[in-house]
């Protein structure tokens, strides 16, 4: 117990270091012009916060969903299709901000509609036919979004940020709100999958047992992997797709806390949001431009992978 | 019988003006379609790309694809004698060319003096030179006629919102703002046309913001998060109606956007 | 009238593009009864058990537990009847031995609701029921197969069930192992007044321990009857198409099959 607390007191150390160096970093070295912390960083932070949070929460739920530790929403193919949404988004034009969370949504629940009934053999999940078919949803939804991209006419650097994510959203009073109401219902939604907490747990045992226990199965999966969807939407609308954060935060995080859905799920989120942070930070200010941050997280991210690919076939 | 046929045909083929036939032209570049069409000599641009868009009369011609990815099988199915294209965005293209025996040009002139000399040399291409220098002369001396700003005004240029896309130092538009007096914020980007974060442009606070996109409008611009500290937006000189084309084309259009923007920044200057 | 644990009419199942593997089966089993299912590979086991789990739905037939239509009982209610070992147990997550078994309450948890006192003691009796307890801190990765069933064995328990469903549960086991877990269930039977069905294709296992067996092949009802009729030459050489020697068990008076 008393472990757990100096974990816990060290991630919280991690934490507001990193939101000190956020807000007061940048293109000029440290600086403290009001408006630019308050008005252009604390936004970004607090997005960083919640991309990273939510994808790595996303991630846990559906790797104890899926019975499979390789999930990741990026790697299932939901990030992408999400990402295919804001693009079709786009061209609304001047709704931009309100359509493209809306399509998004749509778009990751396409995905996952696609991978799951791709994957889904004699009642049973295959672990890689559910990878490769998320690889293939993904690439696929990549190149139409695109395709569509180009024949809107956007430029190429736009089309990177949403393949592969950028936090450099430029927020105004309107997307602020819209910004502000999708989280709301995020949150929620968060607290909603937090409760079916136990229920995660028995998810991880297969489907059959899981179905002894008393799970309805085919219900809880809608449900979760619905509400899932929403918050991978979400924060893709907002910062394009994200590579592996979704797969490497949970693993880390049931290193450190245990597998226990009850402590994962929101140490995760955690997790998940110091590491975005910190990811974005490195994105920012390694180059004069800014890089796509699922650079730096694949970086990191693809390695892992690898391993965990070792160790589960 | 046969001879005399024969005969004719040779005639025939001598009437043909021998030089001028010869020259079967490509443009990869709207911009050089543009110069091709003001030295009229668009009766030898044989194809060109969809974004070849100006004057109305260039979108007949035949398309050989976009800039980026033009289909090569197009271009050399149409015998070319010459392919114009620019650089970097076609460098590949222009290695591809080369390697089939097409003769290339490359024009990606970085200041107006640039322009001048590549349509000069464009000119001399289409054997009309003379024409060439004629109008060359004729655009220097409107271009003197411009009136220029003695206090350096400085302005962000934003050609993309979404990253906030800007122009570097050696890029053409750079070129013209300084022709007429005016200072880029991010004259010290080496790229043409670097992406760039917010926080610089709310640093280095422009008098000016001039919008080359479709979509912004100046609303659009002053409503951003943080932007009310920029003079420009506080001061409401945001430029959000000007067509890009006459700005990010090195071509002789170039020069009325040089008097659009002196004429609009000048009468800005007296309603204040 | 004995109560019936199991009353299961007239079954019918396919699986899609498959053919027909029961055809009108019917089955009764007594409460408190040690029910075993012998038949060849193919012949349907973990089909049957699986349906009598409720994991799988027959086409037509009715299966009743304990009065109560299973597939009008919600997966909760279910849960608390039956508890179900399947033949392969996987944990892809390195939970502790405690956190399975909490695993079982979970017909008894609802959305948000927290693990109650109540929950706990049920957790810590399963574990002392299957000797675990000194585990309950451990890593699942950390224990041995023989280790890990028990484990999985006080999930179920934690359920508190009234019937178990085994599937083959003794594979990958040492011989001591084996008959230590048929004693353990033994206990526990008599301890929880739990109906047994239990599903092997080792006849000797299903000899000294159960009170009657069922032999299908090919989804087809054999016979059901105590060991002694079952356990025959003649009916295992027809099933089987292995002709064995069958004596009599020095000790415990059970048949004793020998190949």
């Amino acid at each position: 117990m008393k472990k757990k607390e100096i974990k816990i007191f060290f991630l919280f150390l991690l934490l507001c270091l990193l939101i000190f160096f956020s807000l007061f970093f940048g293109v000029d070295g440290f600086s403290s012009d009001k408006t630019i912390i308050l008005k252009i960083r604390l936004p970004r932070l607090i997005l960083a916060f919640l991309v990273g949070g939510n994808l790595a929460f996303a991630g846990a739920v559906l790797q104890g969903l899926l019975e499979n530790p390789l999930c990741d929403p990026y790697i299932l193919g939901i990030a992408s299709g999400a990402a295919f949404g804001v693009g079709l988004g786009y061209l609304t034009k001047k709704l931009t901000y309100f359509f493209s969370p809306i399509f998004a949504f749509l778009g990751s629940l396409v995905a996952i509609f696609f991978v799951y009934n791709l994957a889904f053999y004699k009642g049973k999940t295959n672990k890689i036919a559910l990878i490769l078919a998320g690889v293939i949803i993904s690439f696929l939804f990549s190149s139409i979004t695109m395709l569509f991209m180009l024949f809107s006419q956007r430029p190429l650097n736009e089309i990177i940020y949403l393949i592969m994510g950028n936090l450099s959203i430029i927020f105004n009073k309107f997307s602020l709100t819209i910004f502000a109401i999708m989280n709301f219902i995020s949150i929620i939604f968060l607290i909603i999958i937090y409760g079916k907490a136990f229920e995660l747990n028995c998810f991880s045992l297969g489907t059959e047992v899981a179905e002894s226990l008393g799970i309805n199965y085919q219900k809880s999966t809608r449900i979760l992997f619905f509400l899932t969807s929403f918050l991978v939407a979400t924060q893709v609308a907002f910062a394009g797709a994200i590579s592996f954060v979704g797969l490497i935060i949970p693993h880390l995080t049931r290193f450190l806390f245990g597998a226990n859905y009850k402590n994962l799920l929101p140490f995760s989120f955690i997790l998940g949001a110091l590491t975005i942070i910190a990811a974005d930070l490195i994105a920012r200010t390694i180059a004069s431009v800014e890089l796509p941050i699922s650079m730096v997280t694949t970086f990191f991210g693809a390695p892992f992978f690898l391993y965990l690919l070792r160790k589960n076939l | 019988m046969r001879k005399a046929l024969f005969f004719i045909l040779f005639l025939l083929l001598c009437s043909q003006p021998p030089k001028d036939r010869k020259i079967r032209a490509v443009s990869l570049s709207p911009a050089v379609t543009e110069i091709i069409f003001t030295l009229k000599c668009e009766d030898y641009l044989v194809g060109n790309t969809i974004y070849c868009d100006y004057p109305e009369k260039a979108k007949e011609i035949y398309k050989v694809g976009d800039m980026i990815n033009p289909s090569i099988e197009k271009i050399v199915k149409l015998k070319p004698s010459i392919v114009f294209l620019t650089y970097p965005l076609q460098k590949n293209i222009d290695e591809k060319l080369k390697a089939l025996n097409i003769k290339t040009f490359n024009s990606s002139p970085q200041s107006l003096k640039e322009m001048f000399e590549e349509i000069i040399k464009i000119g001399e291409i289409f054997n009309k030179k003379e024409r060439a220098e004629k109008l060359v002369d004729s655009l220097r001396e409107e271009l003197n006629k411009v009136k220029r700003f003695n206090k350096r005004l400085k302005v962000y240029i934003e050609i993309n919102a979404n990253p906030p896309i800007t122009i570097g130092k050696n890029s053409f538009l750079n070129d013209l703002l300084e022709f007429i007096g005016l200072e880029n914020i991010f004259a010290d980007k080496l790229a043409d046309y670097p992406a760039v974060k917010q926080e610089e442009i709310i640093l280095k606070n422009p008098d000016y913001i001039i919008i080359l996109h479709p979509e912004g409008k100046a609303k659009d611009i002053s409503s951003r998060l943080g932007y009310e500290k920029i003079k420009a937006v506080k001061s409401g000189k945001i430029i959000d109606n000007l067509d890009p084309n006459y700005f990010l084309r090195n071509s002789p259009r170039v020069i009325e956007g040089i008097k659009i923007l002196s004429r609009l920044l000048n009468d800005e200057k007296k309603g204040n | 009238m004995p109560i019936l644990a199991y009353e299961i009419k007239n079954l019918y199942f396919q699986y899609k593009k498959e053919e027909p593997l029961f055809e009108g089966l019917s089955i009764k089993i007594k409460e408190k009864e040690w029910f075993s299912i012998i038949g060849p590979n193919g012949s349907g086991k973990t089909s049957l058990l699986k349906l009598m789990a409720g994991l799988l739905r027959p086409q037509k037939g009715t299966i009743i537990l304990f009065n109560n239509n299973l597939f009008s009982l919600t997966p909760k209610e279910r849960a608390k009847f039956i508890g179900y070992f399947p033949q392969e147990s996987f944990f892809i997550f390195d939970y502790t031995v405690r956190e399975v078994v909490l695993m079982g309450r979970n017909p008894y948890i609802n959305w948000f609701s927290q693990v109650s006192k109540k929950d706990m003691e049920i957790v810590e009796k399963s574990m002392e029921l299957t000797e675990t307890i000194s585990l309950k801190d451990k890593k699942i990765s950390e224990l041995s197969s023989g280790e890990r069933k028990r484990v999985i064995l006080a999930r179920i328990l934690a359920q508190e069930p009234k019937i178990l469903l085994l599937d083959e549960f003794t594979t990958h086991l040492d011989i001591s192992y084996q008959l230590e877990f048929i004693n353990l269930l033994k206990r526990l039977k008599e301890a929880k007044d739990l109906t047994i069905v239990f599903l092997t294709h080792d006849l000797n296992l299903a000899s000294i321990s159960s009170d009657r067996i069922l032999l299908i092949d090919k989804g087809k009802y054999v016979a059901c009857d105590v060991p002694e009729k079952i356990l025959k030459e003649d009916l295992i050489a027809k099933v089987y198409k292995v002709k064995p020697i069958v004596k009599t068990h020095p000790l415990t008076n059970k048949p004793l099959i020998i190949f």
